[in-house]
């Protein structure tokens, strides 16, 4: 687990000029790239029926009254982007192949860099018994392996109190194999699986290492991360609409090492959801909890700092959510979210509030518009304002579009 | 703080009231579960058509691959969506666009006529799908459900 202070004596730091051009280019490269098979994908498509290809591409724009939250929104921010592009294919009955290309920004994360969101090959033995073998995306909650994909949900945000955008990559995908499948229950309904190993992977230019610098000062020069279990159950009930998600996330200890002999170690780590999601014709209700607890251990040039040492450490952060599709181009959502961080029994607890309201607007199947307001109580992961200041209570406004085939 | 949160829940009550009268209706007509005649089964249960249309199960249970295919008819695949499915034509694309975007299970065919869709069907192993119930069918498709 890795613990997350908000420390206000830090400001965004702006991004290096020439590293800054070199994405630039980079990002013109990728979209450049994109839109070609966005033009040339019908014909591929009929060329060869059995190679799938699907792209996203969004643009958003990020603001708010007071505080800076994830990029320099105080003066508002377009640095907040997503695209991919995937491609999957049957080679045999049982065999299929799939890869999704990806790149975001948001603020200076990301910055449109590629990365292989999932590869994989899946071998189809049984409905109940299904094996993938590559890089893999991490089941948390009902929502974590969806969420790189916006015209999925409704909300431009997931839950920051489940779905938090420092950790995203972190978070994303590991390396390794999963076995996965659904079996009837008969009376009693579906119940889809899922048991996943491998290795974990979080560079050390990832959100998770800049958040560490720019909230512990500890300039990351590696994350170390070792294996990791995890495990889905998804119950679909006999009542039509209503399913339960348990998932578990148990992963080796996280070494996380500073250039200046400062190593921050978490270990015993457990991470639970749990989830219950009911959709009845245009209305979707969901509920989602995130319990983890595990140890932190700072060292100084390998010597442990005992008076720092946090055992059973734990959060516990919920949201609850109320979405409703009015028409068939027009959907509203409103969820209220709370993360808690506790950073042991005897300091304050660590929160962010958020009462989130969206809109999406599908203009036609391919291209959606969404605006969001965030009602905000806390500072977790918030930086201060560009005069150094920093609010308790703030607002961030957020607008996307997006463009998906 | 109270009252911007009061604002939102208001604003979003009064949209709700304002737009609802928008929701589409059922068409009368009804729909029938078709099948290549490869398919080892006879009949499906509500439950197995939803399950298999939703993409929770790929597998016919002699193991062979469930080839979907969807009628682009707007007033058949409504119909389709509210006897069987019991979602809107929203939340069924939400479902196969999660499936698209995350690699997982082959992606439907969409037909545009019934005779092209009946006609795939009957040339594709595994294939499964649904039409207007008094559209004729022709050899190498048969009914799982009506």
């Amino acid at each position: 687990m890795i613990r997350f202070i908000s420390q206000n004596n830090h400001s965004m730091m702006p991004v290096e000029v020439a590293r800054g051009e070199k994405q630039m280019n980079r990002s013109y490269t990728i979209v450049i790239f994109v839109f070609v098979v966005m033009v040339t994908a019908g014909n591929l498509s009929a060329r060869a029926e059995d190679i799938n290809i699907h792209g996203f591409i969004s643009q958003g724009y990020l603001k708010t009254n007071q505080n800076n939250y994830l990029a320099e929104t105080d003066d508002g921010s377009f640095q907040f982007n997503e695209m991919g592009i995937n491609f999957t294919t049957y080679v045999s009955d049982r065999l299929s192949l799939g890869c999704q290309f990806y790149a975001r920004d948001l603020g200076d994360v990301g910055n449109d860099e590629i990365v292989i969101n999932w590869a994989f090959a899946e071998f189809e033995y049984k409905n109940w018994l299904r094996l993938r073998v590559g890089t893999l995306k991490i089941p948390i909650g009902l929502y974590n392996d969806l969420r790189d994909f916006d015209c999925l949900r409704t909300s431009i945000f997931l839950p920051s109190s489940l779905y938090n955008e420092w950790i995203r990559d972190a978070a994303n995908s590991i390396k390794g194999m999963e076995f996965f499948g659904t079996v009837g229950m008969g009376k009693a309904g579906l119940m889809e699986y899922q048991f996943q190993t491998g290795a974990m992977r979080i560079s050390p230019d990832s959100g998770t290492s800049l958040f560490l610098e720019k909230t512990h000062g500890i300039i990351v020069s590696d994350i170390r991360t070792g294996n990791a279990n995890n495990m889905r159950l998804v119950w679909t009930t006999p009542i039509d609409g209503l399913r339960f998600c348990v998932a578990g996330l148990h992963p080796d200890q996280l070494k996380i090492i500073g250039t200046n002999g400062l190593t921050i170690v978490n270990k015993d780590i457990y991470t639970a959801t749990f989830s219950v999601e009911y959709a009845l014709r245009n209305l979707k209700l969901t509920a989602e909890n995130w319990w983890t607890k595990g140890k932190t251990v700072p060292y100084v040039f390998g010597k442990p700092i005992e008076n720092q040492i946090i055992n059973n450490d734990h959060n516990d952060s919920f949201y609850v959510s109320l979405g409703y599709r009015f028409t068939n181009w027009f959907e509203a959502s409103f969820y209220y979210s709370n993360y808690i961080e506790f950073k042991n029994v005897h300091e304050d607890s660590n929160e962010l509030k958020d009462h989130c309201l969206s809109f999406r607007f599908d203009i036609n199947p391919f291209w959606i518009a969404k605006l969001e307001a965030h009602v905000m109580e806390g500072e977790f992961g918030v930086f201060p304002d560009n005069d150094g200041h920093t609010y308790n209570e703030w607002m961030l406004y957020a607008a996307k579009v997006s463009y998906s085939f | 703080m109270k009252f911007k949160f009061c604002m939102m829940i208001a604003v979003f009550i009064i949209c709700q009231v304002m737009i609802a009268g928008g929701i589409p209706h059922a068409f009368a007509g009804d729909v029938m579960i078709i099948a290549n005649t490869s398919v080892p089964v006879d009949t499906l249960s509500p439950e197995d058509v939803k399950n298999i249309f939703l993409g929770k199960i790929v597998k016919w249970p002699n193991d062979d691959r469930i080839n979907i295919v969807l009628n682009k008819s707007a007033d058949t695949h409504k119909e389709f969506l509210r006897k069987y499915i019991k979602r809107t034509d929203s939340q069924f694309d939400s479902v196969w666009r999660q499936n698209m975007f995350t690699g997982q299970g082959r992606i439907p065919v969409r037909k545009n006529t019934d005779a092209d869709l009946v006609s795939y069907v009957a040339q594709t192993n595994g294939a499964v799908s649904y039409i207007a119930a008094d559209v004729k069918l022709p050899d190498g498709v048969k009914i799982l459900s009506e």
